[in-house]
């Protein structure tokens, strides 16, 4: 904006800068730092409660990476808010680092002969942090808010896939009072089961399985579990720092009231959040850290380094196939698409994470299987590992067809996922001489659009298990599961896969998912890629690091400090 | 000048009006939903759209928007548990507005001395000096600066802390960073409105008058050169306090800038709104600051202003 300046004539007039103008600006400007330096004083993190770092020896100090969405563990969804429920609550079971459930508020379970109702008996004296009895109505309290449709919990799938009546609760078909819960009295709590799940132990130790005491939870109304003081804890920490969205310091202290107080030995935990990969590295570096993860090429620097770990986790990333779309309904190009680029290639070069290899659906960390056998290991690759045979089966494929199909990837917009994109394509090119195309969108977009049916072949997301079992995998391919948004159904899959979930010999089980799960490759269902891996640094004081595969990870409670 | 400053705010409440409706609008655009778990079956969707009130009809959706900012009541977050949206920003503005003006301080001083000696040393090496720094500052990126001034001040020297926001020391060093883009600016504009007055009538009057030249500089030189900065100074300010996103980030600071971002990835309606505002009222409000000083400091635009 073109402004004219004070004329000529007004400046000559104002040439004196008196003694009082300039105490009055020098003041006015004093008075502003001054002012500034108050107002920041609020401002900064340690100017009030207990600060972030420092705590003395027995302290460990993790990278959240990003703010804690939920407290309240009836809502949570996500990584993070599991990982301090974990920590800060407690089931009635908890995995141990070998991934076992073991006894944990419960001291124990019976199972009924037919294998469907669990009875389980709470640990004598376990309190609450404020001094309460932890009691079984805790837990079916809880259960029954996870359910309760106008929780509008995102998970409930978790309890109302397998408990009885509690499908129909969520759905509004039925009432809170026909879900198979009891409360015979404090100390017990009785579960009844829609099928046999061999693996339910282990999914109470999933967050949503968590108890809530719910007069605590009545008297807090809105605010119940929006930070540290609108909770009450029953796990091996209380957070004394922190909240939903807070993005200074969570504090986490060794909660005085656990019943196992004695086998924690980490006194306090202080969690950053660091959303630089970069920056994390570094300050992992300078000590500030004490673990971190490293992503994309500084995976392959640090790989020979005596801190370094690495994980494959229970996670398969593939690309599903739309077997509505005219072109896709094609047998030759589904397989062609399914041998047509080098999965070794993918993980080596381009992944470069220690990711695996997928030639078939259930990952080689899921451990129950046929016999003594993991899953993966009994069955094996399901799907040619080399490219040889895919150009001859694209080509049928386009004369049975009549033309050459145009067809369209979708992939997420993250840089993995682009590099990933131009890798498929251009293998897909050399390969085949197919030309496909790429279509980039947001995770949040892709997922909407897979929902929808408005793709042709995406490979947006991948899937990692909720429990440690083959199924937690194989259902989603059922029928009338709504995570199965191929357009493909068959009937002799339903059948071995509805049938597995009603038997109650586990080793005939395992044998209906092994009949099954090649089902999806015969037919070319959905196009695996790989198993996904973690990987990161972790200092070589930091003992017992307890990464869980399943519900909420890292535990603390199995962690120490030694030889600092 | 009454007149002239409430025909203003009526301007600015209108301006903020349409920005509300347009973001609103915006908004329902972005593909996708706050709700993206693919765990999540279309019946435990629909529970969570009738508890957000997503499912009513646009219309409505809409007029009880307007009707909520008017009160302001900006909704609640849906990625934090429905945590008010006013909630969370109240809880990082400071921050962010703390290292903005930190840096508009640092940035102007360091821009007034470039640009001062950039003109009285007009065509010599020192003026060509500063008119380099002056241009690197603008043009190169604030994600180059930032993780470049954190390796090698903090990391490598350890002069600063590399990153959190514990205490007034570790704002220095961001503040630092998002200072240099308005020194930069600040001394471009600084030297070129000083070399036009040092050329003005009065200014040699004054001299054959007999003042130094340091009273030449501070009682005439500066104060008329300072009027062109009042047009970009107001802005400039609105835009750091909002633009801190990069350095944030990198520091690994609670502000508002790096908050913004990710509720636009992960569709939190709410907050995307929230901030949009706040920014727009940010914005909306130096321009009218601005225009009320300039109607203070030359009273032709009053008179003109009330013309129309």
């Amino acid at each position: 904006m073109a402004i004219r300046r004070v004329s000529p004539g007004k400046a000559l007039v104002s040439t004196q800068l008196s003694r009082r103008d300039f105490l009055k600006i020098s003041g006015s400007g004093l008075a502003g730092a001054a002012l500034l330096g108050t107002a920041g004083c609020g401002v900064f993190e340690n100017s009030g409660g207990t600060g972030g770092g420092g705590g003395g020896g027995n302290v460990l100090n993790v990278n959240l990476a990003t703010e804690i969405r939920y407290l309240d563990s009836a809502l949570a969804t996500d990584e993070i808010s599991f990982g301090i429920l974990v920590n800060t609550q407690e089931g009635l079971y908890r995995l141990d680092p070998d991934q076992k459930p073991v006894p944990a508020a419960a001291d124990g379970a019976e199972v009924s002969d037919d294998g469907l109702t669990y009875t389980f008996t709470l640990r004598d004296g376990i309190e609450w942090s404020n001094g309460d009895p932890v009691t079984s109505r805790d837990y079916k309290y809880a259960w029954l808010k996870v359910l309760n449709p106008d929780t509008a919990s995102e998970y409930s799938y978790i309890i109302y896939t397998f408990v009885q009546g509690a499908a129909e609760y969520n759905a509004g078909d039925g009432s809170a009072g026909d879900v198979a819960i009891e409360t015979p009295d404090d100390r017990t709590l009785r579960v009844t089961l829609v099928n046999k799940a061999p693996y339910f132990l282990q999914l109470t130790s999933f967050p949503l399985y968590f108890p809530q005491q719910q007069e605590y939870v009545e008297q807090q109304g809105d605010d119940y579990a929006q930070d540290a003081d609108t909770l009450i804890y029953n796990g091996p920490y209380v957070m004394t720092q922190g909240g939903v969205g807070a993005g200074g310091t969570t504090v986490l202290e060794k909660n005085d009231r656990y019943w196992d107080k004695a086998n924690v030995a980490v006194q306090r935990i202080n969690g950053r959040i660091v959303k630089d990969s970069d920056t994390a590295l570094n300050l992992y570096e300078a000590g500030e850290l004490d673990i971190t993860g490293l992503v994309g090429d500084k995976v392959a620097r640090y790989e020979d380094s005596p801190e370094f770990y690495r994980r494959v986790e229970p996670t398969t990333f593939y690309g599903q196939v739309n077997h509505d779309v005219p072109a896709l309904a094609n047998l030759n190009i589904r397989k062609a698409l399914m041998t047509g680029f080098d999965r070794k290639t993918l993980t080596e070069r381009v992944l470069a994470d220690g990711s695996e290899p997928a030639y078939a659906l259930v990952p080689p960390a899921i451990t129950p299987g046929p016999g003594d056998q993991t899953f993966r290991q009994a069955l094996g690759d399901l799907l040619p590992t080399d490219t040889s045979g895919a150009r001859q089966l694209w080509e049928q494929g386009v004369e049975e067809l009549g033309e050459t199909p145009r067809l369209k990837m979708l992939f997420d917009d993250s840089s993995i996922g682009r590099d990933i994109a131009t890798f498929i394509q251009g293998q897909y090119k050399e390969n085949l001489g197919a030309d496909l195309e790429i279509e980039i969108t947001t995770f949040e977009a892709g997922l909407t659009r897979v929902q929808e049916r408005d793709y042709q072949v995406s490979f947006v997301s991948g899937w990692g298990a909720d429990y440690n079992d083959p199924m937690t995998f194989l259902d989603l391919f059922l029928s009338d599961s709504p995570q199965n948004t191929t357009g493909w159904s068959s009937e002799r899959y339903d059948e071995l896969i509805n049938g597995a979930k009603r038997e109650g010999d586990q080793e005939r089980r395992m044998q209906m998912m092994a009949e099954a799960e090649p089902i999806l490759f015969d037919e070319v269902v959905l196009i695996p890629e790989y198993y996904s891996a973690v990987a990161g640094l972790k200092k070589p004081y930091f003992k017992g690091f307890a990464p869980h595969d399943f519900g909420g990870s890292p535990d603390f409670k199995y962690a120490s400090i030694e030889g600092k | 000048m009454i007149g002239y400053t409430l025909k203003r705010l009526v301007n600015a409440c209108v301006i903020l009006f349409v920005i509300a409706t347009a973001t609103w609008f915006l908004m329902q655009l972005l593909p996708g939903s706050p709700f993206n778990d693919e765990k999540l079956s279309p019946e435990a969707r629909a529970q969570i759209e009738a508890k957000y009130g997503l499912d009513d009809p646009l219309l409505v959706q809409y007029v009880r928007y307007i009707g909520n900012l008017a009160q302001g009541d900006l909704g609640n977050s849906y990625q934090y548990s429905g945590k008010p949206v006013l909630e969370i920003i109240l809880e990082r503005l400071p921050v962010s507005a703390f290292l903005g003006a930190q840096a508009v301080v640092l940035g102007v001083i360091g821009g007034l001395l470039l640009g001062v000696i950039g003109a009285l040393k007009h065509n010599s090496l020192a003026d060509s000096g500063t008119a380099l720094l002056a241009v690197l500052g603008i043009a190169v990126p604030e994600f180059v600066l930032a993780p470049l001034a954190q390796y090698w001040l903090a990391f490598k020297l350890g002069i600063f802390p590399p990153a959190f926001f514990e205490s007034w020391w570790h704002s220095v060093l961001p503040s630092m960073v998002l200072a240099i883009t308005v020194a930069a600016v600040v001394a471009t504009f600084t030297r070129t409105e000083m070399l036009e007055v040092l050329g003005q009538d009065y200014v040699t009057l004054a001299k054959s008058k007999g003042l130094n030249k340091v009273a030449v500089v501070a009682r005439h030189v500066l104060r008329n050169s300072m009027i062109p900065l009042i047009t970009i100074i107001v802005p400039l300010t609105a835009a750091l306090v909002t633009g801190t996103l990069i350095v944030e980030t990198v520091f690994a600071i609670p502000g508002i800038g790096e908050q913004f971002v990710r509720s636009i990835q992960v569709n939190d309606y709410s907050m995307i709104i929230g901030t949009t505002m706040l920014f727009s009222v940010f914005f909306v409000a130096s321009y009218l600051i601005q225009d009320i000083l300039y109607g203070i400091i030359d009273p032709r635009i009053r008179v003109v202003g009330h013309g129309d």
